[in-house]
């Protein structure tokens, strides 16, 4: 044995010896074994085995080899212990299999290995989801050695988040619009001075970043980083937002109503200086929007009686009334028409003249009776022809008259498909109708011409027309319409008519008529008529438009019905919540807000039908009243405090 | 050369310098709404690759990849620009998930133990320097060795030569197994502290009441090889634990890049495109 000389260092094995200070100098295998040899290897010559120990470790011994060719210095065995880097080396062997086993075991195994795998917990809103990526990670599917076997394809997940998030059509474009809106708003806001640039597709995770726990806020933005596509940008909305353009009403509202007059004018002279903005207006369920409280609660006090029609000269509306005709003309032609009352006093109602329109032969005649070309109590100038026709549509007239008078509803429907050209469903039918009762029609039938249209109608369909008789007016009572204070159908035995008077606020016929002829585009029968006649804001019973705004697009008319409504799953680019600001207010109440703009002409713009075309009775809301809270340092004012980043129809 | 504080102000420098850099573009991608994940990821990755090449430039010597105290240089500054990159790729967040969190701990622990294995091999060789020079942990069993073997000698001479044997009971009872041990007092060595020794030098100098001229001469050299043991006591302790902290920090470093790697190539396939 000698003293340490040398070290190996990047030897795994040491002797054994070496921590009393000592070793041999051969040291251990490779494989850590004691290699147990003498100090030197004696080498055989003529005269026998001679010693080859080193000088460096003592020279050639007395001893000498011993006679088998051994050295006599053997070293004694030890136990060879591993170096400082071994010990290290095998450490981090160990370690890394333990990695590798952790590894394996969790990727072959579900769902422990799922859950191990997976990069966090989901937000609260998606916590159903549970050990399942494959609902939103396409071909994610099974345990998750098959996640790395697809490794390096980037996938497409967004589809998976849209099977739930429907967001409209353009889902993935820029604020769920379609390119050509978006490039129309980039031109319009801009002034035609941005051309926004080929619009991709956004993924979704490009704003909602997920697994990042249970209260992470999925769609947290920052200002900067709402405004990245943006080529205009602004610090905030008190330094750089632009300021606010006919803010909120930036367009005519559905209901007709002149705050000006009314507060002014209409609400002093009927004792109601208490009105405020809250007698007609109250937060909606979410809070979000003022909606009206409805024409009970708000309007009809004062407006019941003019949808009734108390104090109008005519109450209802005339369905059907018998027309004048020249029954001289008639006569000396030797036309034969059947017997006729020959009192009346009046022309076709639009109603009649659609739904005798079932007739090829008569449209013609007929539109130029609308067109007031021809008149039926005047028709000396007319041809054969012509009065041929005259003969048929007086048979028309009649026959709808027996019709209703013994089918009622049913036949109502089936002439209103035939100029329609569609099928009716029965809630249309039945607003269109009213429950029209088939009595009148028969007792008006049976009383104007004095029992004789069911034999004339008889005999007409088997080709036998009754000669023209005049008949005298009837003896029978007439009903008074101001009694039908509840509505309904009635019959005039004066004026030979058909009438029905509405039967209050949201009365179905005449809402169902002014629906289906403000469809001119359908192309019905004398339907453009029709709506002249039940729209005009004055005259029509029920004076519906006076209240509700109409509106063209295009080729059809539209009666808006509601006022200001919640629109559920409807999205615009601003959002505002009143109840939210409703406590904040001063004195000034709502007008802290809402400046009244006297000089307004809110009328005026009722009179066409563009619905563009508005002046509001409020200034529009100025960006410093926002301001004054919203701003750094006090309430937040991010983008997504008050616009939307989805717009459109949103489920 | 460029002498050691201009050096580790220049690379100190360039680590901010860096940090910084890859701050602002990961600021700038995020206001951008570009993801940023999978390029600080990969840039991640491969600054764990290099730093774990060390170990492995260690082994291979012969290869002329540049000086190994080199390596080492740029080790250290790419292991702190690594600690930057790693909170700018967590964004400044805890991790949430199982591998993540795992990936995390190891990253920590392999970052704070080389940064106290920085710190120590700083440290302990100047406290190596000042107590005694430098020593090579192997020779240490041989000089101990020689210590051990010279008291022995001491006291068998003082047996011959006094014809008593005070010294030699005092050895056999006090001072014989204070030269046996190899790790004995390491808490105290770490601390600097002495008390393990001042009892024995006292009781010696206690001793030197009942002895004569030559017996307090021996003792005088077995009380010189006794701070001389205690010297080498101190060194082994020091230098051990300067081989200690590598327990830790190569063996996690391997585990680490092997979570890595994994995480890796999940977040490529899961974060779309």
């Amino acid at each position: 044995m000698s003293d340490i000389k040398y070290n190996r260092p990047n030897e795994n094995w040491e002797c054994g010896w070496k921590q009393r200070g000592f070793q041999c100098h051969v040291g251990p295998t490779t494989n850590g074994k004691c290699s147990r040899k003498g100090e030197c290897a004696p080498v055989k010559k003529d005269d026998g085995y001679h010693c080859t120990r080193q000088p460096q470790h003592g020279g050639k011994c007395h001893q000498g080899p011993l006679p088998n060719g051994t050295c006599s210095k053997q070293y004694p065995p030890c136990n060879p212990k591993r170096s400082i880097r071994a010990k290290r080396g095998l450490t981090t062997l160990c370690l890394s299999v333990l990695a590798l086993a952790v590894i394996f075991f969790n990727l072959g195994s579900t769902p422990s290995g799922t859950s191990f795998f997976s990069p966090g917990s989901l937000s609260f809103k998606h916590s159903s989801i549970v050990n399942n990526c494959a609902i939103c990670h396409t071909g994610s599917h099974g345990s998750p050695l098959n996640w790395i076997v697809g490794a390096g394809v980037g996938q497409q997940d967004s589809q998976n988040c849209l099977g739930c998030h429907k967001m409209g059509e353009n889902p993935q474009k820029p604020h769920s619009l379609a390119s050509s809106t978006l490039s129309e708003i980039t031109q319009r806001i801009s002034g035609g001075k941005v051309h926004s640039s080929e619009i991709k597709d956004i993924n979704c995770n490009t704003c909602h970043s997920e697994h990042k726990g249970a209260d992470f806020d999925l769609t947290k933005m920052t200002k900067k980083q709402c405004q990245t596509c943006h080529a205009e940008k602004f610090e905030s909305l008190k330094h750089g937002h632009p300021e606010f353009v006919n803010y909120p009403a930036d367009k005519r509202v559905n209901i007709l109503f002149d705050h000006t007059e009314h507060f002014n004018k209409h609400f002093p002279e009927k004792g109601g200086e208490k009105i405020s903005c809250n007698t007609c207006h109250a937060p909606s369920s979410t809070g979000s929007e003022m909606v009206l409280n409805g024409f009970e609660r708000s309007c009809s006090q004062c407006h019941s009686e003019q949808i009734y029609g108390d104090s109008a000269i005519e109450k209802g509306v005339v369905f059907l009334r018998l027309p004048t005709l020249d029954l001289d003309t008639i006569k000396s032609k030797r036309l034969r028409i059947g017997s006729w009352p020959a009192d009346t006093d009046g022309t076709m109602t639009p109603f009649m003249m659609s739904l005798l329109s079932t007739k090829d032969e008569f449209k013609s005649l007929i539109q130029e009776i609308r067109d007031e070309e021809i008149s039926l109590d005047d028709l000396s100038e007319l041809e054969d022809e012509q009065l041929k026709t005259v003969e048929n549509l007086v048979w028309e007239i009649k026959s709808l008259i027996q019709q209703l008078g013994t089918d009622g509803v049913e036949g109502l429907k089936e002439r209103i498909e035939r100029i329609y050209g569609k099928e009716l469903s029965r809630k249309q039918i039945a607003n269109l109708s009213a429950a029209m009762p088939v009595d009148v029609f028969r007792a008006a039938g049976k009383t104007w011409f004095q029992s004789k249209l069911p034999q004339e109608i008889e005999a007409f369909g088997d080709g036998e027309k009754a000669r023209t008789r005049p008949l005298s007016a009837p003896e029978e009572e007439n009903e008074d319409e101001d009694k039908m204070i509840a509505g309904g159908w009635y019959k005039n035995n004066f004026s030979f008519n058909v009438k029905y008077r509405p039967t209050g606020h949201g009365d179905k016929f005449v809402r169902g008529w002014l629906t289906l002829a403000g469809k001119t585009s359908e192309k019905m029968a004398g339907s453009e008529h029709i709506f002249k006649v039940l729209s005009h804001r004055k005259e029509s019973p029920g004076s519906c438009t006076k209240c509700h705004g109409v509106v063209k697009s295009k080729d059809d008319y539209k009666v808006h019905w509601m006022g200001r409504l919640e629109k559920v799953g409807a999205q615009g680019f601003v959002r505002f919540s009143h109840s939210s600001h409703l406590n904040l207010l001063k004195e000034e109440g709502c007008y802290t807000c809402h400046k009244v703009n006297p000089k307004a002409e809110f009328n005026k713009a009722y009179k066409g039908f563009d619905p563009s075309v508005f002046e509001s009775n409020f200034y529009s809301l100025k960006k410093s009243t926002c301001v004054r809270c919203h701003q750094e340092g006090q309430v937040k004012d991010n983008c997504l405090t008050c616009h939307n980043y989805h717009i459109g129809d949103l489920f | 050369m460029i002498e050691f504080a201009k050096r580790r102000m220049i690379g100190s420098f360039s680590v901010v310098v860096v940090a910084l850099l890859f701050l602002s573009i990961y600021l700038f991608f995020k206001e951008k709404l570009v993801s940023t994940s999978l390029p600080t990821g990969f840039i991640l990755l491969a600054m764990m690759f290099f730093l774990v090449g060390l170990n492995w430039r260690k082994r291979v010597s012969f290869l002329p990849v540049g000086r190994a105290s080199t390596w080492l240089q740029v080790h250290i500054y790419v292991g702190w620009a690594s600690i930057a990159m790693f909170l700018i790729h967590t964004g400044f967040n805890s991790p949430n998930g199982g591998l993540e969190l795992t990936i995390a701990i190891l990253f920590w622990m392999v970052a704070v133990s080389g940064v106290l294995g920085l710190i120590l091999s700083r440290a302990i060789p100047r406290r190596l320097t000042q107590n005694g020079g430098n020593i090579t942990q192997d020779l240490i069993p041989k000089l101990r060795r020689d210590i051990k073997r010279r008291s022995e000698e001491l006291v068998v001479k003082s047996i011959e030569e006094t014809k008593k044997s005070t010294v030699a009971d005092f050895y056999v009872e006090r001072m014989e197994v204070f030269f046996m041990g190899s790790r004995r007092f390491f808490m105290n060595h770490i601390f600097g502290s002495k008390k393990h020794l001042n009892p024995l030098i006292t009781r010696m100098h206690a001793m030197h009441r009942y002895l004569s001229e030559d017996e307090i001469l021996i003792m005088n050299e077995l009380e010189e090889l006794v701070c001389e043991n205690d010297q080498l006591d101190y060194q082994q302790s020091l230098l051990s634990i300067l081989k200690c902290w590598l327990f830790v920090h190569i063996p996690l470093s391997y585990s680490l890049l092997i979570f890595g790697v994994v995480h890796g190539v999940l977040a490529y396939r899961f974060v779309g495109s």
